[in-house]
């Protein structure tokens, strides 16, 4: 069977379910790397320049790690997936670099999705491109894809309900969605950023496990759906023109509306330019309403750092409600 | 009505005297220092890139001088540039500076470009407009090939100084030149002065080009006059990026000029097959004609935090081993020395020169 290798790293923490799905239909043998470790860091920094953010370098560690195992490697080319958005310079450039920056790859799948360009249907496009290298058969492709699509909404749905990456990467396997979770009356934090931030363990480290400790539940920007994102970004004079951006400011104002959550925690890379303008955002558009915890990471973090400024950040947020 | 705009390279002196002919009050804060670094830094976010706070910093310092409206084109990314407006509204209105900040919704597009000068300049008439708008560029393409002159005749002077004379007179002199008929007088002029200076012979300059980020590549706030300081030591320097083409590429006003974009990408597509905003490709695609035009060494300059130049960054570490051209990646933030970059400016040369003397 052909192998096509996805590195476990950047878009992989949105779209691998439905990537998952349509390999799987195609008769492919889907092969991830295993996750990111200490390891996978000094291999993708050996390979790039030291000023370049560090989930791009853990998503080299990966490409690293996988390229002897596989036929195929899919990095996929995502410029834009909205029409009025784009995804970072960084991702954009992302199989160029890839190629100029590691010798002796397998052939890459590296064709543009470009929505901005080429209307919502780009995304369909490319999807049959790539079904097209390995089935002549186009009904398969289609098949593939409109299966993918299932397992991806299915997938975005449990995300909503508010359950983790790896869980929701599990049950979207079965066709039937579970009943949306009960509140359980727990009181509630918001985490603004990327998914290839917060979904990735040893980027957000005990963060979760933390806040769970103490009785609060964690809400990603993934709890929110698309219209309530819209709905948050309204007020913006000009619209947020990055995808992960715009669901960064947009849920940290809903959040803030929001009255049961209690403070949001922003995770952000070092150095990461998109950030620098969505937090001054953020911080414009919430003053006041909800406290915000910043952390920032790179290839340097150490465990200690984020707990203790974590359970800083908790024991203010407890304490503050105990006196109201 | 005072308007004022951030300095990149030559800019003000192109629209400067235009403007004020029309009417039009402009407030010109100095040129950037440390200061005003400093006052940018103080109150931008902390990894904003450098072209961010020198013209926030500027901003704040032509606000104090009684600017009351300033002008920040604007764009649609991917690069932070289209942002810089609106964040920069909101921090100068957080300190309490009351003003208008104009910009574009898509700074590419002339109706909308101009209907916001319209409206910032509080000028009437829409033809004026157009004819002072297209003016202003033509302006600002003379002055760019002004300074390619300079970079070309530079190396050849045989009495130290002289070019650098011809330079600054010319400049005043196009500075002057208010109509189209008096900038083509001023040209020849210049073009006359810099053929007719005593010229060194047998003399076979290095050529140095630099490429980056535009802010950085043009404006001598940020590069710390790297160009400068290389043509004084009688380097040849090429731009991968000037002014006056980079608004052609974009309005066309030269209509027998190449498109630089479409240029730079034809270039740049064995390495980098999409453009990945800012100025990247053209930083890949240059590079790589420039070593077709002989260049001995490219300077790469860009802000810390560039998302854009990063990828190039990494592209061009590559093409520097497969073309065999050394490449010298410098990294501008609030804290760069000019000491640092000097010394970093005379490895590379003298690593140029020996190179050389080994052909």
């Amino acid at each position: 069977m052909i192998k096509v290798g996805v590195p476990r790293g950047l878009l992989f923490y949105r779209y691998f379910p439905f990537w998952d799905t349509f390999f799987e239909e195609l008769g492919t043998e889907v092969i991830v790397s295993s996750p990111t470790t200490e390891v996978t860091i000094r291999q993708g920094s050996r390979l790039l320049p030291s000023d370049l953010c560090l989930p791009v370098k853990i998503y080299f560690g990966h490409i690293e790690s996988l390229r002897e195992k596989v036929d195929f490697l899919f990095i996929p080319r995502y410029i834009s997936t909205e029409l009025d958005a784009y995804m970072c310079p960084k991702l954009i450039g992302l199989p160029d670099m890839v190629l100029c920056a590691i010798d002796s790859l397998p052939p890459l799948i590296d064709f543009p999705i470009h929505c901005k360009a080429h209307g919502m249907k780009a995304e369909k496009v490319f999807y049959l491109k790539v079904g097209r290298i390995f089935s002549k058969n186009k009904e398969r492709a289609e098949k593939a894809y409109s299966m993918g699509m299932e397992r991806q909404s299915r997938f975005l749905t449990l995300l909503q309900f508010g359950l983790s990456f790896e869980e929701a990467l599990d049950m979207s396997k079965s066709p039937a969605i579970p009943e949306k979770l009960k509140e359980d009356g727990r009181g509630k934090l918001g985490i603004i950023g990327r998914p290839y931030y917060v979904h990735d363990s040893f980027l957000r480290r005990s963060i979760i496990e933390q806040v769970e400790a103490r009785g609060y539940r964690l809400l990603t920007t993934e709890v929110l759906s698309y219209q309530e994102i819209e709905k948050g970004v309204e007020k913006l004079r000009k619209r947020v023109y990055w995808s992960f951006g715009k669901e960064m400011v947009g849920s940290a104002i809903r959040f803030a509306e929001n009255g049961s959550i209690k403070g949001i925690i922003n995770l952000a890379s070092f150095g990461c330019g998109q950030d620098s303008f969505n937090i001054e955002l953020v911080h414009h558009y919430t003053k006041g309403k909800i406290p915000i915890l910043s952390l920032i990471f790179d290839e340097h973090l150490s465990l200690g750092g984020f707990s203790t400024r974590v359970e800083a950040f908790l024991e203010m947020i407890t304490q503050g409600k105990d006196r109201r | 009505m005072k308007l004022s705009v951030p300095y990149l390279g030559m800019l003000h002196k192109a629209y400067g005297p235009v403007l004020e002919n029309a009417g039009v009050e402009i407030i010109l804060p100095p040129r950037p220092t440390k200061r005003t670094l400093d006052l940018g830094t103080k109150h931008a976010p902390e990894f904003a890139c450098l072209p961010f706070k020198i013209t926030l910093g500027s901003m704040i310092e032509a606000l104090g001088l009684g600017a009351d409206s300033i002008f920040m084109p604007g764009g649609w990314g991917p690069c932070r540039f289209g942002y810089y407006d609106v964040i920069q509204e909101q921090i100068l209105k957080d300190l309490g500076y009351q003003f208008t900040m104009g910009s574009a919704k898509n700074p590419d597009d002339l109706r909308d470009m101009l209907d916001m000068m319209q409206r910032i300049a509080g000028l009437r008439s829409k033809i004026g407009l157009y004819k002072l708008f297209f003016f202003v560029l033509i302006r600002m393409s003379f002055f760019d090939w002004a300074l390619k002159k300079y970079f070309k005749y530079k190396p050849y002077e045989s009495i130290q100084g002289k070019a650098d004379q011809i330079f600054e007179k010319g400049v005043s002199l196009i500075e002057k030149s208010l109509s189209i008929p008096q900038l083509l007088k001023s040209a020849s002029l210049i073009s006359f002065w810099f053929r007719r200076m005593e010229k060194r012979n047998g003399v076979h300059p290095l050529r140095v080009a630099i490429v980056g980020e535009l802010f950085t590549v043009l404006d001598p706030s940020a590069n710390m006059e790297i160009d400068m300081k290389l043509a004084r030591r009688g380097i040849e320097v090429l731009k991968s990026v000037w002014l006056s083409d980079w608004l052609n590429d974009r309005f066309r006003f030269k209509p027998f000029r190449r498109n630089q974009l479409k240029l730079s990408s034809k270039y740049a597509q064995p390495y980098l097959r999409f453009h990945s905003g800012g100025e990247s490709i053209e930083s890949v695609g240059k590079t790589i004609l420039f070593k077709k035009k002989e260049a001995d060494g490219v300077i790469h300059i860009f802000p810390f935090t560039c998302m854009p130049e990063l990828v190039a960054q990494t592209i061009l570490a590559k093409v520097q081993k497969d073309l065999d051209i050394p490449i010298l990646t410098l990294i501008i933030d609030e804290h760069t020395a000019a000491g640092g970059v000097e010394t970093r400016l005379e490895a590379f040369i003298d690593l140029l020169e020996r190179r050389r003397r080994r052909r």
